[in-house]
């Protein structure tokens, strides 16, 4: 067996992401039923043969609404994330390496005046400006990612820029770009993939406020963040409508927190072989 | 005083220290030398009863004629601190950085019930004079990060003789410091010991430091006690083959003129000791007999294990 | 001759945090007016108490900083105060060892590549084949198994990775070692084997080295010409026989009568033990 598996929380972590990618990748090809039909007729029905899950107040089939609803949320995370981790990455490593300098002051004083919005509300204003949908709140909430990265890639690579073996890669004549890409890129790797998956959680959450104010995924076009809101009206009636789509955030974000970890763990070279 | 009989910790079954026997009398000092992984420190947590989860401490430990293994967490606090106390090699980690060095000089004595907060005041002030801080009115208000190295180390001694215990474990006090100040600190743990007649227990790694403390050392690798005995015999006249390439390895001149003959190998993973001698695979005298069975102990002059060489006699 | 290494009135200073945002900054002055020659396959020992300059120096020496003001020389050829592209191609002959192993080798390199890695800049004509070739022999030569190569720093104890750090440094054949507090960190008994690697290779290799050390033993061990530090000031300069003998300085004084002595070991038999060999 490869020993990525026996670690314990990538074994786990990896199984409930295999678990929503494939409810992504099936909602592509095939839904119990369509997911945007309503039927008025068949309103807030409870779990039955016909509809796993139930209904919702529209009458729409809650097990085909969180199939496509995976796909959503992963495009979401992934996206914000990856722009938080790319621009972020890079300008807290740049930050960092001319630390103390104007530039430096520069780049992490601007981050920080991103970060002092209140990041739903920029994100409303972002989304008011350049109009709804769900790749600009994609943008907005990866923007603010930028700045969690930042500060988080700069001070790891501030750490490491203060070991010796920096000084004897200088020594061996590596250039600057070597350097980074060679000794800090690896090092800060770890630390980076455990903040990421902690963003990926904030990322679905934002998408799942944005949708709740109507800026995020469009209906009919289903989110789970708008599914869990929505059922707040319908909480004493019909609980399945918010634990549905809150087991499927709560399982979507295991799995990254999960993955994240063990990721960082099986990347060190530390924890393989003595 | 203090009296181990067959003292043994283990951590998963394996073990970190082996049948470790000593005496202490009041007033005396025992040197305790070891290299990494050589148990030293080990000893002197399972002394004060603060083994890290997971070591298991067998054997006896007595003090006083008190036995201090097996004694329930609330009586050993109510020693620590009273009976025996303990400096670190990191003043700056073992200070609390929020508590103003005087009141935690003064903690103790009024948590051991000894004095009433004020008094406690004045004795701390008192303390921190006899420990050589300048000012020490002015400095009892100060925080340990207002501090020197050199004062940490003596603001650490006030606190741990606060209570004038009967024992004070010292475990590397002046490895971090500089050789100036390691000769100061040195002196004043030497007035102190010789004024309260307190017994000390002196750990360090650096032979020549044993030598300046020490009236007895006990030779400490992987885990088993190698030589033990005065230490002007233990250092002047080893006899145990680690103990002679210890010394035989440390630099007196210069490299033209005589080259050091060190000890081959590298100090083994606690992990992988063999079931017999520690240094049975570094020593020249070692064959399998020594790594397969423990070695006997033979006194004389000082008191080893091992399976070949003999101790000068007495 | 023209020697190896020569530092002329160097200054270097570091800025203090401000204490108020319109007061000046203070500087700290680190290394003061410090001044030396470093002739062809000798040694020269640099010793002082923390806080000295001492690393200060060491990290000028091999143009990790750029001084405040004076100049070093390599060889004649200046190489303080030059952008690192100017410097590169004399890296290769100038190589330092730290303190501290576990700090000095990237944690995430096999040690293989991490040995290799000034090899790549200095030779990247070399063929693969060839350069593993050398990094085997170095790995040996160094008193490790060339088998090695694939593990990790962490798979190894203090005094063989020094070893490897050794390795890393000399395997481009430099003309100029720095070695800052390099058995500090060691244990005892492993500390000889590393001053004995050392000195060896610098016979071997035709090194000049320049030792940093707190430890005045470990100074004389190695030295052929001393210099005792004390706050970034040189105190005293001196031949290591003469300094050891006959030291002048009040401070070299102190220092040395701080030094605890240990009486010769008298041992009733020979001591055990040969010379340095591979863990």
């Amino acid at each position: 067996m490869n020993p990525a598996w026996r670690h314990p929380s990538f074994g786990v972590g990896a199984v409930l992401m295999a678990l929503v990618v494939g409810a992504a990748l099936l909602s592509l090809v095939w839904t119990p039923h369509d997911p945007t039909a309503m039927r008025i007729m068949a309103r807030l029905r409870p779990p039955s043969a016909d509809h796993w899950l139930g209904t919702d107040q529209f009458g729409r089939d809650i097990a085909s609404m969180v199939l496509v609803g995976a796909r959503n949320a992963l495009l979401v995370g992934l996206v914000a994330v990856g722009i938080g981790l790319v621009f972020g990455v890079a300008l807290g490593m740049f930050a960092a390496l001319y630390r103390g300098r104007l530039i430096d002051e520069a780049v992490m004083r601007g981050l920080d005046f991103v970060f002092a919005f209140p990041a739903v509300l920029t994100a409303i204003l972002i989304l008011t400006w350049f109009g709804p949908g769900l790749v600009n709140a994609v943008v907005a909430i990866g923007i603010f990612n930028i700045p969690v990265f930042a500060r988080q890639a700069r001070g790891a690579t501030l750490q490491v820029l203060a070991l010796d073996y920096i000084r004897a890669a200088r020594l061996a004549g590596l250039s600057r770009g070597a350097v980074m890409r060679r000794h800090i890129v690896p090092n800060i790797t770890g630390l980076m993939i455990v903040q990421g998956s902690t963003q990926f959680a904030f990322a679905i959450l934002a998408e799942a406020s944005l949708s709740y104010l109507g800026i995020g995924t469009q209906p009919p076009n289903p989110s789970w963040g708008r599914m869990l809101n929505d059922a707040q009206t319908y909480l004493a009636t019909a609980p399945h409508l918010a634990l549905v789509p809150g087991l499927a955030i709560a399982i979507t974000v295991l799995a990254f927190n999960l993955l994240g970890d063990g990721l960082r763990d099986l990347l060190d070279p530390r924890m393989k072989e003595r | 005083m203090l009296v181990l009989r067959d003292l043994s910790v283990s951590f998963r079954g394996r073990p970190v220290l082996r049948n470790l026997s000593l005496d202490l009398a009041p007033g005396e000092t025992l040197g305790l030398v070891g290299e990494s992984g050589s148990g030293k420190s080990m000893t002197a947590l399972a002394l004060m009863g603060l083994l890290p989860p997971g070591f298991v401490a067998s054997g006896s430990i007595r003090l006083d004629g008190h036995e201090l293994l097996g004694l329930a967490d609330a009586d050993l606090c109510r020693l620590r601190g009273r009976a025996m106390a303990m400096i670190f090699q990191e003043p700056m980690t073992a200070l609390n950085p929020v508590l103003s060095v005087g009141a935690q000089i003064a903690e103790g004595l009024v948590l051991h019930g000894l004095m009433a907060p004020r008094a406690a005041r004045e004795e701390a002030i008192r303390l921190m004079e006899r420990v050589g801080l300048p000012d020490p009115v002015r400095r009892a208000r100060s925080y340990p990060h207002e501090l020197s190295g050199g004062q940490r180390q003596r603001a650490m001694i006030a606190m741990a003789i606060a209570c004038r215990p009967a024992l004070l474990i010292a475990d590397e006090p002046t490895s971090a410091l500089d050789v100036s100040l390691q000769v100061e600190i040195l002196a004043l743990l030497r007035e102190i010991r010789d004024e309260t007649g307190m017994a000390m227990i002196f750990i360090s790694h650096d032979l020549s430091v044993i030598h300046a403390m020490a009236d007895r050392a006990l030779v400490l690798y992987g885990g088993l006690a190698m030589e033990s005995g005065p230490t002007r015999h233990v250092i002047g006249r080893p006899s145990h083959p680690y103990t002679q390439g210890l010394m035989a390895a440390i630099p007196r001149g210069n490299a033209h003129t005589g080259r050091l003959r060190p000890i081959p190998g590298q100090v083994p993973d606690l992990s992988r000791l063999p079931p017999g001698c520690p240094f049975a695979g570094r020593c020249a005298l070692g064959d399998t007999r020594c790594a397969e069975m423990p070695p006997p102990l033979r006194t004389g002059l000082t008191a080893l294990h091992c399976h070949h060489a003999e101790p000068a006699p007495a | 001759m023209t020697p190896v290494l020569e530092a002329i009135h160097l200054h270097q200073a570091y800025p203090l945090p401000r204490q108020g945002l319109f007061e000046r900054r203070q500087r700290v002055q680190a290394v003061r007016d410090v001044s030396f020659r470093l002739e062809e396959g000798q040694t020269l020992g640099i010793v002082g108490e923390s806080g000295s300059g001492k690393s200060t120096l060491a990290r000028l020496l091999v143009a990790l900083e750029k001084p405040r003001s004076g100049e070093v020389l390599f060889r004649g050829e200046r190489i303080s105060g030059l952008p690192e592209r100017s410097i590169r191609p004399v890296r290769p002959l100038i190589q330092m060892i730290f303190q501290d192993p576990f700090g000095s080798l990237d944690p995430r390199m096999r040690i293989g590549e991490s040995i290799a890695e000034p090899l790549g800049v200095a030779e990247p004509w070399l063929e693969v084949g060839e350069r593993a070739g050398r990094v085997a022999a170095m790995l040996e030569r160094v008193g490790l198994q060339p088998d090695m190569v694939a593990r990790y720093p962490h798979q190894f104890s203090g005094g063989q990775r020094q070893r490897i750090a050794i390795a890393r440094a000399l395997i481009t054949k430099p003309a100029l070692l720095v070695a800052d507090e390099p058995v500090s960190a060691l244990d005892v008994s492993v500390q000889a084997q590393i001053l004995n690697l050392l000195f060896d290779l610098k016979l071997e290799f035709g090194l000049s080295m320049v030792v940093i050390s707190h430890d005045l033993a470990v100074i004389r061990y190695l030295c052929d010409e001393v210099i005792v530090m004390a706050s970034g000031q040189v105190v005293e300069q001196a031949a290591t026989s003469r300094l050891f003998a006959a030291p002048q300085a009040e401070y070299t004084r102190a220092l040395m009568a701080a030094m605890p002595l240990l009486p010769d070991a008298r041992p009733e038999t020979d001591p055990a033990g040969g010379d340095i060999s591979p863990g």
